[in-house]
């Protein structure tokens, strides 16, 4: 099972059918989210939980949401894009499992996992550990809203027949951060994940 | 059409027609917050919270937390439990930076994995940087700028979530973001939604759902459709011209299981109307409101004196905003007879309506 945000998969080219471009992926090694900013998206994103000048050592965040996380334990209800033989995991935002969440701003292009597909692609999505899923939604904004205030839907939305995943598309040409949203049909959380989308 | 997607594994039919050209099923989209999951508090449980051992948040942050709270009791037209803070003594903890229990990517969270009992809850802190930039609360600037976070806001959003309130399922273009503060995005200054300090409506419908409204005057929110029934009862259905004739109708909320904790509620201080028709009309004529008993909730009267044989019913009417579909009684039949004789009244009344 594929740990959330710690794939070494991400750090590997995408390459999706009938693609039409390889996306790149830099900035490994970070935390969930940190990964596979594409080359064109400005400077790599600062480490995850780097400090604010001027904080002591012992200020220091955690880099591993696992040592001191008192309120994961359960595994994070975050997704993947799946294409071929090839899996990125998104950006994990906000999510609530098993009585517990944790609340995000929208995420920047910039700063999630990101891939290029083609116009005529759709993306299956799925979650990391597997579960089916209940409900589910998928919006996109222009990879120039920080802020997620101009989401709209997506086309072509479907759940598959045994519930394991979704799919969108064809998207629209351009630079998107895809946002889906997928609750567990078992009913214990749901999460947001993002992904930069290059559609060419 | 464009649409958020939003779709059941039962509806994988419709999905199927959907995913021609359809962004599939919004239709559960725009309705009550979701439930985290957990156990209730009990109703109007009052639950303390206290600063974590190290973890104290700097004045400016304590305002808002205590701010939140507050919001949370003020805002939730419902029964779900209130929060206050105190020195010591509380299971409840609330922290302020690092450690938290948040995602890499999260500014505040939460755990109510101890409720009834307790709860838990984390705020970043001022300066902490993530991927997506350094976070600044609002309320520790010296001067507000945008990209801050409103503390109050975000707070109030947590404490939501300690009530079990799970992030509200918006339409695909956040048109509705301002019916909830327990959002799945936060915004910063100056995005709408930023800066809410009271539950949004949607938020308060689940409240409702699940702890009931605080009392049975109270509007359901306007998130919410919220079935009723009115049922008619008559003091006499025979009577003489000249006698009067009490009318009761009862209002009540439908055994619906989907109205949770509000289902077969009584509904008091609504708006009631006797409607009366002859034998055998499709056509009703409004006779008056009906006053609200000062005795029984969800108990509406009206006394009036016919001059003819009619059939009578009772409307609920909802007012604007008020979350409660209309109902109509089903029909009540009231015999008038002419009187002739030493027993009958000295003069015949005109129809009369008393109170």
């Amino acid at each position: 099972m594929p740990r959330p945000g710690r794939s070494t998969r991400r750090c590997q080219p995408v390459r999706l059918a009938g693609l039409l471009a390889l996306a790149s992926l830099a900035g490994c090694g970070g935390g969930v989210g940190t990964s596979g900013v594409p080359s064109d998206a400005g400077s790599p994103p600062p480490a995850t939980g780097t400090p604010a000048p001027g904080w002591s050592a012992s200020d220091r965040p955690t880099l591993n949401p696992t040592a001191t996380n008192e309120a994961t334990a359960a595994p994070l209800p975050v997704a993947e894009i799946v294409v071929g033989d090839v899996t990125l995991v998104g950006g994990l935002g906000t999510y609530v499992i098993d009585g517990r969440g944790s609340d995000a701003p929208w995420l920047p292009f910039a700063t999630v996992p990101a891939l290029t597909v083609g116009s005529a692609e759709t993306v299956t999505i799925r979650f990391s550990d597997g579960v089916p899923i209940g409900d589910w939604s998928a919006v996109i904004a222009p990879a120039d809203d920080t802020s997620g205030s101009a989401t709209r839907g997506v086309n072509g939305a479907a759940l598959s027949a045994d519930g394991l995943s979704a799919s969108v598309g064809p998207l629209p040409v351009g630079r998107w951060v895809l946002q889906v949203r997928l609750f567990r049909a078992d009913g214990r959380g749901d999460g947001l994940t993002y992904w930069a989308i290059t559609v060419r | 059409m464009i649409a958020t997607a939003l779709t059941r594994l039962g509806r994988s039919i419709l999905i199927g027609v959907a995913a021609l050209a359809v962004a599939a099923g919004n239709v559960v989209a725009h309705g009550p917050d979701p439930l985290v999951g957990g156990r209730l508090w009990a109703q109007n449980q009052a639950v303390t919270y206290q600063w974590r051992s190290g973890q104290t948040p700097p004045t400016w942050m304590i305002t808002a937390i205590d701010k939140a709270a507050a919001d949370a009791g003020l805002s939730r037209a419902s029964r779900a439990a209130t929060f206050t803070r105190v020195a010591s003594g509380s299971a409840s903890l609330i922290a302020y930076g690092e450690p938290t229990g948040c995602s890499p990517a999260g500014i505040a969270c939460f755990d109510r994995s101890g409720a009834p009992t307790s709860f838990k809850m984390w705020f970043r802190a001022h300066g902490f940087v993530f991927d997506w930039g350094t976070l600044r609360w609002c309320e520790g600037l010296s001067v507000i700028a945008n990209g801050c976070f409103d503390a109050e806001t975000i707070a109030l959003d947590e404490f939501g979530h300690v009530e079990d309130l799970g992030h509200h399922v918006n339409f695909g273009s956040n048109a509705d973001y301002l019916d909830a503060v327990v959002q799945a995005t936060s915004r910063a200054r100056p995005n709408a939604g930023w800066l809410a300090h009271a539950f949004g409506r949607c938020d308060v419908a689940r409240l409702q759902l699940e702890y009931d409204r605080l009392t049975p005057r109270d509007s359901f929110s306007s998130c919410l459709t919220i079935a009723t029934t009115t049922a008619l009862g008559a003091s006499t259905t025979s009577l003489w011209v000249g006698g009067t004739v009490q009318f009761t109708a009862t209002l009540r909320t439908t055994a619906s299981s989907a109205a949770g904790a509000l289902a077969n509620d009584p509904v008091s201080g609504r708006t009631v109307v006797l409607q009366r028709r002859l034998a055998g009309s499709q056509s009703w004529t409004s006779i008056g409101a009906m006053t609200p008993s000062a005795t029984t909730e969800g108990s509406y009267v009206l006394t009036v004196a016919p001059t003819a044989t009619y059939e009578w019913s009772a409307v609920f009417l909802p007012s604007a905003g008020d979350g409660a579909v209309t109902s109509t009684s089903g029909v009540v039949k009231v015999g008038v007879s002419g009187c002739s004789g030493s027993g009958c009244p000295s003069r015949l009344l005109p129809l009369r309506e008393t109170r």
